[in-house]
């Protein structure tokens, strides 16, 4: 039996794509020049202006190295130089690999490594170590170092030459939550960025007087939506600033002052807003369609967010990072008034689903399993990690490339539509952000005083879940709640921190002698 | 407990747990000491419940919610 390499799968591109993400810059220059791309907090850029910025500082980018086959990082919170930046990057032909600049900086280090980064782009200087490790650093706020401002790197001319494809076709890497403690960075595809927006902008019918939000980060695939659809159709990006994020009131007043037109969130950042927006004090009138994804609604939250903003359409996207989205459901009336989750939905274009069992082969009409995916969007594989990408890609079940096993289990609902019942393995979501518990845990037994430890998710009806750690020390050993949180801050995401402890004098064991998660989860 | 001790405990002891020993200024910058979407919504249904204050939602930004000192004083304004 032959098993399709993923470099294959690649040569044989289900639809044709554009050969550089930057390309859409260019088109939405020439047909929306004068069109506002950006607004951020009172400042502008019209298209013509944020290609102008993005061709010139690929010059310095491209004269420090950049280049097809190169990996840039890209850590910046919201701002209009992140999006400079980002296609600047592009321009050059490399891959962008965003970074949270709030990440410990051991987790930057790993990803850095695994990427092969060696020029940095950010909103500030990175750590002194990952510093040393850059060829050429590129910052908003340099401050006293040897690091070239944003600012500065545009005052090269603008790039000449032929717009390069990147290597392999993969424009950025996004990393996410590995199970064996290191996270692993998801290869995405020009085709998959390209085919993605192009479906987004078709299926909202967004047009250049459509302002679209931007709340995820940008190491979130959610973002890609929010600038490469609204690039497309040369409508406006409106980032959603960093610390507003948190705050609903405050959010709700974004949406109506900044006349948000479409929005695209996890459920947590809606359901917040609706507990503590007060929506019906604000003109919302403008937005037209909610779109949100990352994790399971909430239905009592999204009848009432429904019945507040009842002229807007609400549509509930799927997809796992690998496959950016892959399946989506327009949400009507009924289904509010329903108790039952939402169903996940329909392939996009050019994509097909399977669902199958543990023998590999498809389920019968009635059952569920774990819904293989495989189209345009699909990743070529994880960076640095052969083995991992020959585990979750696989033959696909028509004989045609490669599907992308999503660890979902789901099941196909009487009128077709695909429903999501969780996860064949034990990876969680809170608020949107893919966790590994194995991550969680392989930090905490970096801790000198743990002897056990096991991180189970408690359901939570805002923020999806919440993480709880349960401890088991060494023999004659302790260690405060802040000691632990303190080395988990120190290893791990801010999200990953465990939100509740449980010290115990031992954890329950199945007969196999494993951690019995189930056990602990029930003795709450 | 004063409030103040109650809002300190339920910050330094549960939301951004801190040695007792080694717990930050009144003044000190939460943010940065990992105040999140979560832990701030726990923080607002503490004061509610426990210090029968209700903040408007309105009122809620990042520079009433920042250090305990710009708690403390966002809570005096409705008691």
């Amino acid at each position: 039996m032959s098993i399709s390499s993923p470099d294959r799968a690649l040569q044989t591109p289900i639809v044709s794509s554009i050969s550089n993400i930057f390309v859409l810059l260019v088109d939405a220059a020439r047909a929306h020049g004068d069109g506002v791309a950006v607004d951020f907090q009172g400042g502008t850029l019209r298209y013509n202006q944020l290609i102008e910025r993005a061709e010139r500082m690929a010059t310095t980018l491209r004269a420090a190295g950049a280049q097809p086959g190169a990996r840039v990082a890209h850590a910046f919170t919201k701002s209009i130089d992140a999006l400079v930046a980002l296609f600047a990057i592009a321009r050059t032909g490399a891959a962008y690999v965003p970074i949270d600049p709030a990440w410990p900086t051991d987790r930057i280090m790993a990803v850095c490594e695994d990427a092969g980064i060696a020029i940095w782009t950010g909103s500030k200087l990175p750590a002194t170590e990952i510093a040393s490790i850059m060829r050429a650093t590129f910052v908003s706020q340099a401050a006293d170092s040897d690091a070239v401002t944003i600012e500065a790197s545009i005052d090269a001319p603008r790039i000449n030459g032929v717009i390069p494809a990147p290597e392999r076709g993969i424009a950025n890497l996004l990393f996410t939550s590995g199970s064996t403690g290191r996270p692993k960075g998801v290869e995405i595809t020009t085709l998959s960025l390209d085919h993605f927006s192009k479906w987004g902008a078709d299926y909202f019918g967004l047009t250049p007087s459509d302002r679209v939000a931007n709340h995820a980060p940008y190491n979130f695939d959610l973002s890609t939506f929010d600038i490469f659809s609204a690039v497309r159709t040369g409508a406006t990006m409106c980032p959603v600033p960093e610390r507003v994020r948190m705050f609903p009131y405050q959010l709700a007043t974004f949406v109506a002052q900044e006349r948000i037109s479409v929005w695209y969130s996890v459920p947590s950042a809606l359901v917040m807003m609706q507990l503590r927006g007060q929506l019906p004090e604000h003109d919302l009138s403008a937005l037209r369609h909610v779109i949100f994804a990352g994790e399971v609604m909430p239905m009592p939250a999204l009848k009432s967010l429904m019945a507040m903003l009842s002229h807007a359409t609400w549509t509930n996207l799927y997809g796992p990072t690998e496959t950016n989205v892959c399946t989506y459901y327009s949400v009507n009336n009924k289904d509010a008034l329903a108790e039952s989750p939402l169903p996940i939905g329909r392939p996009i274009s050019e994509t097909r689903v399977w669902i199958v069992g543990p023998d590999g082969l498809e389920v019968g009409v009635e059952g569920s399993g774990e819904l293989l995916v495989a189209g345009p969007t699909l990743t070529t594989g994880y960076a640095n990690d052969a083995d991992l990408t020959r585990e979750r890609l696989v033959p696909a079940l028509n004989g045609v490339g490669l599907a992308y096993r999503t660890g979902d289990r789901v099941r196909r609902r009487d009128d077709g539509e695909l429903m999501f019942e969780g996860r064949i393995d034990r990876m969680v979501k809170c608020r949107g952000h893919r966790i590994e518990p194995g991550e969680i845990e392989t930090a905490l037994f970096g801790h000198p005083s743990i002897r056990e430890a096991a991180v189970i998710a408690i359901p939570d009806p805002i923020f999806g879940n919440r993480l709880r750690a349960c401890v088991v020390f060494r023999d004659g050993a302790t260690a405060t709640q802040a000691d632990l949180i303190a080395h988990c801050r120190a290893n791990v995401p801010a999200y990953m921190i465990p939100d509740e402890w449980d010290i115990r004098d031992a954890l329950p064991q199945t007969d196999r002698g494993k951690v019995d998660l189930r056990a602990l989860a029930a003795s709450e | 407990m004063k409030d103040r001790e109650k809002v300190r405990e339920h910050v330094f002891g549960t939301l951004l747990p801190t040695p007792a020993d080694a717990r930050p200024a009144d003044s000190v910058d939460l943010f940065n000491l990992g105040l999140d979407s979560l832990r701030l919504m726990q923080l607002l249904v503490f004061v509610e419940q426990s210090i029968g204050v209700n903040l408007p939602d309105h009122e809620m930004t990042p520079e009433r919610v920042e250090s305990i000192d710009a708690i403390m004083d966002w809570i005096g304004e409705h008691q």
